[in-house]
């Protein structure tokens, strides 16, 4: 487990076991860790960092490379620039440890040494945190290769992030900080730790080179932001679209593009009182007049829009959508080369563009496909799912012996499933539907569910625990119906044509 | 339900379901045995088979409850063959009762633990009868059936088979009906309904879909089809069956069951014939057995008492023909002293002086008072009980050899059937219901570590649950119908059954996780409902050490040591244990048991057994330790109640103290038959958990009553009952138990050093971690030796038995290389092999000539083992490290070699201490011979790895030793407590010392000098975090310095104000008060302060809440 | 989601024959793929090109109860690709889809009336990529149904329409219209308009329904409905084996 500065301020360590973290701290929250958030969050970051460099690397897990050498004019020297950066990161809301020094691996070994910042808590803008005071403040900067070893000696060896096994090597040798690491003769420690070690240290020194990829921005600018608490107001969103709106001015940074219009989404909460349905997103569609990428701009129209806006319910998470993207004109910085070439239509991707079409005139949610789930209740058995067109998978799904196997054993179902059951009356207790029915297979009791009962599931209350016998009937008029009686009476639940 | 009707309901038809699955087809069956039983007689029906899949393991309680009700029960087994065909077959009478337990057997035993394997050909190769004969076999045929199947099934089977038609409304049940009436035709099978019942109500349906769910590895939400779609696998009435079923297919059910006889009270349990001598009669032989043991217990001639007591037990013996037991008991126990295996006997038949003079036990009943007349009880018909601990590092051979004594087919271990308790039926439900692993392990843990299961919705708040919540009321009420529904079979501690014939005719035997381990079916509760025998084998530690440090004296004086050459009753033993110096000693090491010592004052034998007795919870709950003390010293009277009375706890002071003493008291006091008392003490361990005392407080108070004894007396030996609850503990046990107390004493005493060595390498046991068992022996005057390549073997062991030890230096220890954390028992023997040939000049000769890896290597560096060749640790590590780039890993030769017979000895269990240097250096004559048969010396004659010779040859690469620092004090003491778990430099604390004085903290030597109610502070490494159920919620912390241990209490209040430093802290400081009684003090905690910071990177780990 | 038509649009069958851009059915045919089979030999003998017209609509005039999706299902199961279907009159259970040999993924559903549905079939049609598009539309217009007639020119599958019976008596480009009725012998299906002229006689077929057996069971049977308050009496006694 990992904790957070009030979670460390408690006696709470990385590492340690959740039940002992509760017996320090029963108020902690824990979450469960999700690569996958993080992986989006470091990259909504790095489109953040287009705004100072359209060098980013992604260091994983969890660091972030700036290649400031080439724009320390622009932003008025070094000490103006970290300042900066590290307010700018602050204010995307994360916990942080910065360095700066000639080789990338020196800067991620400093900043293991230095201090957390925490974002100040919700507000317009964290105070400006001095960085670099006279007597060293948090931010280890190190900008003189020639005084790098020095500026590294200090360090503890848990800056490293070595392996478990030469990390317990090291200290054996009574190793202690890494200083005492370049201190030991280069040719003896090779032999003994093997070459990596070596070559780590010959890039952090910058004895060879330290080439890192570069960040691949994506083509299309879409991030999400989940709040850490409900918004019911809508201009207190602004703060943290903010941070969105700065990726974005990142992102277009990058490539030297500008934004006409862009649609931030404010998703509303999912599992509300279980008396209100769950809302689809609302949409703010931001249009400017022309192309720009000047965040304060951005800023201002969202502003604006949020001031008018009513919320129609508490919102948990925000997306922005850049919705039109071109070349700002006057660009110094250079356009990736991306545009993939046209492709000839195959049947998935004119499939892909009629969908596209018809979902951009009705709305996302009302164009779907289907999955059977395997629920007994036949209301949960259905699930709307996204359009999945690769079709080849599908077929040989359909081909699978086990699919039609697990078929095999389930009663006759309907193409259709009225989404209210239809009461229907009753002729000498035989129900009636056009005509008395004629019952021609059946009881199939249905008993289950029980799992959800009393519960809500989308806003909406739960199917809970069904108790049902259910008949595939006939009327006179020769449809095919397929019925059900329960303790209140008989119902008309789906039909086979 | 709804169910349209348009005729009248049939007359009722008589029914007997022959498909039904107790909650022992494990994560299937959603009802107890006894559940499916009381049901099924509720709803009238014939008879009731359970069909267990692959599984007689809830036929016992079934049959007993069955018994109880005078219904009738039939026993079968549900099977799906490997090729899918499913089956339910039913024993008609013993022998097919017999050959289904085979079969079951059969089909466990090829399959792993939990599963099993049964294919057509297993039914084929039977008979010309068929197959399985006196078997019945029901079809279930599939949703597709295949006629051929049928066919078949009617072959092997001739007019033993039917198809079994199960209608659980499915979604066309008619045209279900037909088709199977079709298919029977087809096979010339007659049809039968049946149920395939998994839960005798239909309310059982969430509790089947959560099982359902647990057995799939996933939850009620995902289970989708794998879930039953209805609940109507449940014992249906039978108004329901008639308009499922045509009649004749119900009828036909009586007709099976009419066909099946079988009752399990036909089983008949033999004793194995071959520990009776050929020509002998067990009568004959056991006579002879004991007459040769009293002539060595006794040289001087039997003593009157021993030997009447002799005759009334063979006679008793006689008389209940119980004398296989007692010789198979003695074969045991005699097996283990031909290994020089140790071993002692405990359990209420243990303590006779038949086992005594068969050497089952060393407790003379001629010299204790213990009374005998229960051991066996006539009127119950049970077996004696015998349990047999051995050391625990050597039981394993004690149960190869009743394996390989009485084979596989006639021995086997006792099942112990696990279920759910409220921890593990929260987590499981939890997991079903789809909470995340985060909210189950908080709560599930927190409800075992700290909290009463009345505080639960204070709980769930605190970890976010609501209460309240639907989802969450689900999983609590799930939880609740899971506990206590067998989980899986796991195997029994030690309880073996050894039958005459095949045991799997008996019962079926399955394999345990365990490799080579096979365990039967049932439980000890089947096995004592059905009156099979069986002995327990266990494991104990205290044993290990004793032998250990017996063998090593041995060694040194050149003469064995034995149990019987200890001197007995020796005064200076009590005094040190009066004196509550007792760490490291058997039963009384524990806090609770040192601070009860110097209030006890034990002065002879007797005293230990109630000591280990005592300081238990049942004594404490029952409010009988402070009478027991006043009395015993004197302050106060003991009064008399009648004469039956007195005389039954005249040796506890008046106070009841033994379980033996309660069953005791219902005879005399109450007029309950040996039987009734029995059943009383099963209770009693029962009631809370299940209740059921009531009857017995009326008749035990009216009992007394009429025997004219006092109401009060009455319901105060009632309370104290209650207050035994689970924990009576038998004087028989604490009799065993105070033996072993007194022989480790008696060696704590006067052989400090071997019992040290004794202790650390048995370890891992008993209550101390080796550091604190360490600086004890330190402060007894033993010389600690740390490990050393030069010097250790792989065990501890008295210098004097080490070949190069100093003339004279007694009392002297030096540690062994299994101290060292992570390092190998087969690298250690190469060392001590090697160095028989010559001292190691360097660190590459000691790796080159005992074949050791960098790893290895840098474990002994890191440990400072290499200090002799190589200097301080850090310059040792640094010398390790380049080890493996001298040469390739060594492959063969010395290495493999070495290798093979570690792992034969292994094998072979017989890692002695004193017989490593011998087997190891037959290793290292072996070490000679490579592979390809070339000889490769050096010029002492030393085998060389063959790959790194041509290196070797090489001078390495000059270089000179880098600048590494000598380690300080304290960076070695870190690093000692990393690798060794303990330092042999000064405590941490002394270095803390100055620190901790400048803050007015006092040692633990000037706190057991300071007078009571003294306000004073401590600080202390701790050791042990303790949170007895029986103390409110106090928590007791043991923490040490320089100078001993320090006893601190902390209350409630103060646990819940300062969680962090009662959980967190390693080095603790206490500000407090001192409470000193009997020379015991405890420091009564006010504030607390974590100093762990200044600990800077010790390595210190408490042995919290065991 | 409602499956009655809305109140049809004044629009005379003049105004509409006077417009350039309306297609005549007696125009000359242009030559097209061949139709896809319907699963009902009887049926595709009466259809030119011997299936279920592809590259051209199909009109079906046919209450939603009828079941035209159930007469569709077999040949639709034939094809590979994902259908779409627009405004169907209920929702899916993927259940009953896949036991008719379409499973969940293959479909795509959009839900919409009025304009936007008509607009969502015209847009499929236009774009392609789906194996068959098959749209419930009760209140399109003729102007829609022109627009989607020549969408589906371009359409390589077939392109079915379903429509209330009162339309029967307006005209329409489609060069297939049926009219399909819910029969107890089954379904009765009326050609009333197909390329090459004349017009068979009514066709009565029983759906290629999975639970089409139970009928015949039923029948076989020679007994009345189900009478679910005692399933299950014994067949036939005398075939029963007993064990002596």
């Amino acid at each position: 487990m990992a904790a957070n500065g009030a979670a460390r301020q408690l006696g709470v360590a990385p590492g340690m076991g959740l039940a002992s973290a509760w017996g320090l701290a029963p108020e902690l929250k824990v979450t469960e860790r999700d690569g996958a958030a993080e992986t989006r969050a470091l990259a909504g970051l790095a489109c953040w960092g287009g705004n100072f460099t359209p060098q980013v690397s992604l260091d994983p897990p969890a660091g972030l490379l700036l290649e400031i050498g080439g724009c320390l004019r622009l932003f008025g020297g070094l000490p103006a620039l970290l300042q900066q950066a590290v307010d700018g990161a602050l204010a995307q809301g994360y916990s942080l440890a910065a360095a700066c020094a000639p080789t990338p691996l020196a800067a991620r070994w400093l900043a293991n040494g230095a201090p957390w910042l925490e974002p100040a808590a919700d507000g317009p803008r964290p105070a400006a945190t001095p960085l670099l005071a006279e007597n060293g403040g948090p931010l280890p900067v190190c900008a003189d290769p020639a005084r790098l070893g020095a500026a590294l000696a200090p360090l503890s060896l848990d800056c490293l992030e070595l392996p478990r096994q030469q990390r317990q090597r090291l200290e054996n040798f009574g190793v202690a900080c890494l200083g005492d690491l370049l201190a030991l003769p280069r040719a003896g420690l090779n032999r003994r730790l093997g070459l990596q070690l070596a070559a780590d240290l010959a890039r952090a020194l910058g004895e060879v080179p330290d080439p890192r990829p570069r960040f691949p921005f994506p083509d299309t600018f879409r991030q999400g932001l989940e709040l850490p608490a409900r918004v019911d107001d809508a201009p207190a969103l602004n703060f943290a679209a903010r941070r969105l709106l700065q990726q974005l001015q990142g992102w277009l940074a990058s490539r030297g593009a500008g934004v006409g219009r862009c649609t931030l989404e404010l998703q509303h909460e999912k599992y509300a009182g279980s008396t209100r349905r769950g809302l689809p997103p609302t949409r703010l569609v931001l249009g400017f007049a022309g192309l720009t990428r000047d965040g304060e701009r951005l800023q201002r129209v969202l502003s604006e829009r949020l001031g008018r806006l009513a919320l129609a319910a508490p919102v948990d998470a925000l997306t922005l959508i850049a919705d039109q993207v071109e070349e700002l004109p006057g660009s110094d910085r250079q356009l990736p080369g991306q545009a993939p070439p046209e492709e000839e239509g195959t049947d998935p991707a004119r499939t892909a563009v009629a969908l596209e079409r018809i979902k951009a005139r009705l709305g996302e949610d009302k164009v779907y496909s289907l999955a059977a789930v395997p629920d007994h209740r036949p209301e949960q058995a259905t699930r709307r799912c996204a359009p999945n067109l690769d079709l080849h998978g599908i077929m040989a799904r359909t081909q699978d012996p086990g699919h039609s196997q697990a078929m095999a054993g389930q009663g006759p179902r309907p193409l259709w499933l009225l989404a209210h059951p239809q009461a229907l009356g009753e002729t000498q207790g035989r129900p009636r539907h056009g005509g008395p029915l004629q019952l021609l297979a059946g009881p199939e009791r249905i008993e289950s569910g029980w799992w959800d009962e009393g519960e809500s599931a989308d806003g909406l209350p739960a199917p809970g625990d069904l108790r049902r016998d259910y008949f595939v009937a006939r009327n006179p008029a020769g449809e095919w119906l397929w019925v059900f009686r329960d303790e209140s009476g008989w119902f008309l639940h789906g039909r086979f044509a | 339900m709804p169910l349209p009707e348009t005729t009248l309901p049939p007359a009722l038809p008589d029914y007997a379901e022959l498909h039904c699955l107790s909650n022992f087809s494990f994560l299937r069956g959603a009802s107890h045995p006894e559940e499916l039983v009381q049901r099924a007689v509720e709803l009238g029906y014939g008879a009731l088979a359970v069909t267990d899949e692959c599984s007689f393991a809830g036929s016992v309680r079934a049959h007993v409850a069955a018994k109880a009700v005078g219904f009738k029960l039939i026993h079968g087994t549900e099977i799906v063959l490997a090729d899918g065909l499913k089956l339910v077959l039913l024993a008609q009478n013993r022998e097919g009762y017999g050959n289904l337990s085979a079969l079951i057997t059969l089909a466990r035993r090829r399959a792993e633990k939990g599963a099993y394997r049964l294919t057509r050909g297993d039914l084929e190769g039977f008979g010309p009868s068929g197959a399985l004969p006196d078997c019945l076999a029901l079809w279930v045929p599939s949703f597709n059936p295949d006629p051929a199947d049928g066919r078949w099934l009617a072959q092997r089977f001739p007019n033993r088979a039917w198809l079994a038609v199960e209608l659980h409304a499915g979604p066309d049940d008619r045209g279900r009906l037909e088709q199977l009436q079709q298919l029977a035709a087809d096979c010339g099978l007659p049809l039968l309904a049946a149920g395939d019942v998994h839960m005798h109500s239909r309310a059982r349906r969430p509790l089947q879909d959560v099982l359902t769910a647990l057995r799939l590895n996933t939850t009620v939400f995902a289970a989708g089809h794998a879930l039953h779609p209805n609940g109507e696998r449940h014992l249906r009435p039978r108004l329901r069956l008639a308009r499922l079923y045509p009649p004749e297919l119900l009828a036909e059910t009586l007709a099976v069951a009419a066909r099946c006889t079988f009752s399990l009270d036909e089983l008949r349990y033999e004793y194995p014939e071959e520990v009776v001598p050929h020509g002998l009669t067990p009568a004959a032989y056991l006579r002879q057995e004991v007459e040769a043991g009293l002539a060595v217990r006794y040289p001087d001639g039997v003593p009157e008492k021993a030997r009447a007591q002799v005759e009334y037990e063979l006679g008793l013996i006689a008389r209940l023909q119980y004398e296989a037991y007692f010789l198979t008991v003695y074969d045991i126990v005699r097996f283990a002293r031909s290994r020089e295996i140790l071993c002692q006997g405990r359990g209420s038949a243990a303590n006779s002086a038949v086992c005594y003079a068969l050497g089952i036990t060393e407790v003379d009943p001629a010299k204790s008072e213990l009374l005998f007349e229960r051991f066996i009880s006539a009127e119950r018909g049970e077996p004696p009980d015998i349990d047999v601990d051995f050391e625990h590092q050597r039981r394993e051979e004690v149960i190869q050899y009743l394996y390989e004594k009485y084979g596989r087919e006639r021995a086997a271990l006792t099942g112990a059937l696990i279920t759910y308790r409220t921890r593990g039926a929260l987590r499981d439900a939890g997991r079903a219901l789809g909470f995340g692993r985060e909210q189950i392990d908080a709560l599930a843990n927190t409800l075992a570590w700290w909290d009463k299961q009345d505080e639960l919705p204070d709980r769930l708040r605190a970890v976010g649950l609501d209460p309240e919540s639907p989802r969450v009321a689900k999983w609590l009420a799930v939880s609740r119908a899971l506990r206590g529904f067998p989980r899986h079979l796991s195997q029994h501690v030690g309880g073996f059954v050894i039958s005459r014939g095949p045991l799997s005719r008996l019962v079926p035997i399955e394999n345990a996780a365990m490799a080579e381990r096979s365990v039967i079916q049932w439980d000890k509760d089947d096995i004592d409902a059905l009156g099979l025998m069986k002995v327990d084998v266990l494991a104990l530690g205290m044993l290990s050490a004793i032998r250990r440090a017996l063998d090593m004296l041995g060694a040194r004086d050149g003469k064995p040591v034995r149990l019987q050459d200890i001197p007995r009753e020796s005064k200076a033993v009590y005094d040190m244990l009066c004196r509550g110096d007792s760490l490291g000693i058997f039963q009384v090491e524990s806090r609770a048991q040192m601070a009860m010592l110097p209030r006890l004052k034990p002065r002879q034998f007797y005293d230990l057994v109630v000591q280990v007795a005592i300081v238990r919870p049942g004594p404490i709950q029952g409010d009988m330790v402070h009478p027991y003390l006043k009395r015993r010293h004197g302050e106060e009277k003991i009064e008399k109640i009648s004469p039956a009375v007195d005389k039954v706890l005249e040796r506890t002071y008046g106070v009841p103290i033994f379980q033996e003493q309660v069953m005791q008291l219902a005879v005399v006091a109450a007029g309950f038959t040996p039987g009734e008392a029995d059943q009383l003490r099963r209770a009693m361990a029962a009631w809370k958990r299940k209740g059921g005392l009531e009857p017995f407080e009326q008749k035990l108070i009216r009992g007394m009553q009429e025997r004219g004894l006092p109401e009060s007396f009455a319901r105060r030996i009632f309370e104290q009952i209650k207050g035994f609850g689970d924990y009576g503990f038998p004087e028989s046990h604490a009799a065993s138990f105070a033996i072993l107390v007194y022989f480790s004493a008696w060696l704590k005493r006067f052989e400090p050093a071997a019992f040290l060595c004794g202790l650390l390498n048995a370890h891992p046991m008993g209550f101390y971690a080796p550091a604190q068992l360490v600086q004890d022996a330190q402060r007894h005057g033993v010389t600690v030796l740390p490990p050393d390549v030069t010097h250790s073997a792989w065990e501890s062991l008295l210098v004097e038995l080490l070949p190069d030890h100093p003339p004279s230096r007694p009392r002297t220890v030096r540690l062994g290389l299994r101290e060292i954390a992570g390092f190998n028992q087969a690298a250690a023997e190469r060392i001590v092999a090697a160095r028989q040939d010559g001292p190691f000049a360097s660190v590459a000769d000691l790796a080159a000539r005992a074949g050791l890896q960098r790893p290895e290597l840098e474990r002994l560096a890191a440990a400072n083992a290499l200090q002799a060749l190589a200097g301080h640790r850090r310059a040792a590590a640094w010398e390790s490290a380049a080890v493996e780039n001298t040469g390739q890993p060594r492959r063969h030769g010395s290495r493999s070699g070495h290798g093979q017979e570690a792992e034969q000895r292994k094998e072979k269990g017989s890692a002695k201490a004193l017989g490593n240097r011998s087997s190891a250096s037959d290793a290292a004559n072996a070490t000679g011979r490579s592979k390809n048969g070339m000889e490769e010396k050096d010029e002492r004659g030393h085998a060389l790895p063959i790959q790194g010779d041509l290196f070797a040859a090489l001078p390495p690469p000059a270089e000179a030793p880098p600048p590494l620092p000598t380690p300080t004090e304290g960076e070695d003491l870190v690093a000692d407590y990393a690798t060794l778990g303990l330092t042999l430099g000064r405590h941490p604390l002394a270095l803390l010392r100055d620190r901790l004085t400048a803050g007015r903290f006092i040692t633990a030597a000037e706190l057991r000098a300071a007078p009571d109610k003294k306000l004073a502070r401590a600080a202390g490494i701790v050791t042990h975090r303790q949170r007895p159920g029986t103390a409110s919620g106090i928590v007791f912390v043991t923490m040490e310095d320089e100078t001993g241990p320090i006893n601190v209490i902390l209350r409630p209040e103060l646990v819940e104000k300062q969680r962090r430093e009662t959980l967190a802290a390693r080095l603790l400081g206490v500000y407090g008060q001192l409470e000193s009684h009997h020379g015991v003090t405890h420091l009564v905690a006010k504030r607390l302060v974590d100093l762990t910071p200044l600990l800077g990177r010790l390595a210190t780990r408490s042995r919290d809440f065991h | 989601m409602s499956a009655l038509p809305s109140s049809p649009a004044p629009v005379t069958l003049a105004d509409l024959l006077a417009r350039p851009d309306v297609w005549r059915g007696d125009a000359l045919a242009r030559v097209k793929a061949p139709g896809l089979a319907t699963g009902y030999p009887e049926l595709d003998r009466e259809l030119p090109g011997g299936g279920w017209p592809r590259q051209a609509l199909s009109e079906f005039l046919a209450p939603p109860e009828a079941g035209v999706a159930g007469l569709l299902a077999p040949a639709l199961a034939a094809l590979a690709g994902p259908l779409l279907l627009v405004a169907p009159p209920w929702p899916l259970h993927a259940a009953g889809w896949a036991a008719a040999g379409l499973p969940g993924q293959r479909l795509l559903v959009v839900e919409a009336r009025g304009q936007d549905a008509a607009w969502a079939c015209e847009t499929a049609l236009e774009e392609g990529g789906f194996a068959a598009v098959l749209a419930w539309l009760p209140d399109i217009d003729a102007r829609g149904l022109r627009r989607l007639q020549l969408a589906a020119e371009s359409f390589s599958g077939p392109a079915c329409l379903v429509r209330p019976p009162a339309r029967l008596r307006e005209s329409s480009p489609a060069p297939l219209r049926l009219t399909v009725e819910c029969r107890p012998q089954g379904l009765l299906v009326q050609i009333v308009k197909r390329r090459g002229g004349g017009l068979p006689p009514p066709l009565t077929l029983v759906p290629r329904l999975a639970v089409a057996r139970l009928q015949e069971r039923d029948r076989a049977l020679a007994r009345p409905a189900l009478s679910p308050a005692a399933p299950g009496r014994p067949g036939a006694p005398a075939r029963r084996p007993v064990h002596a």
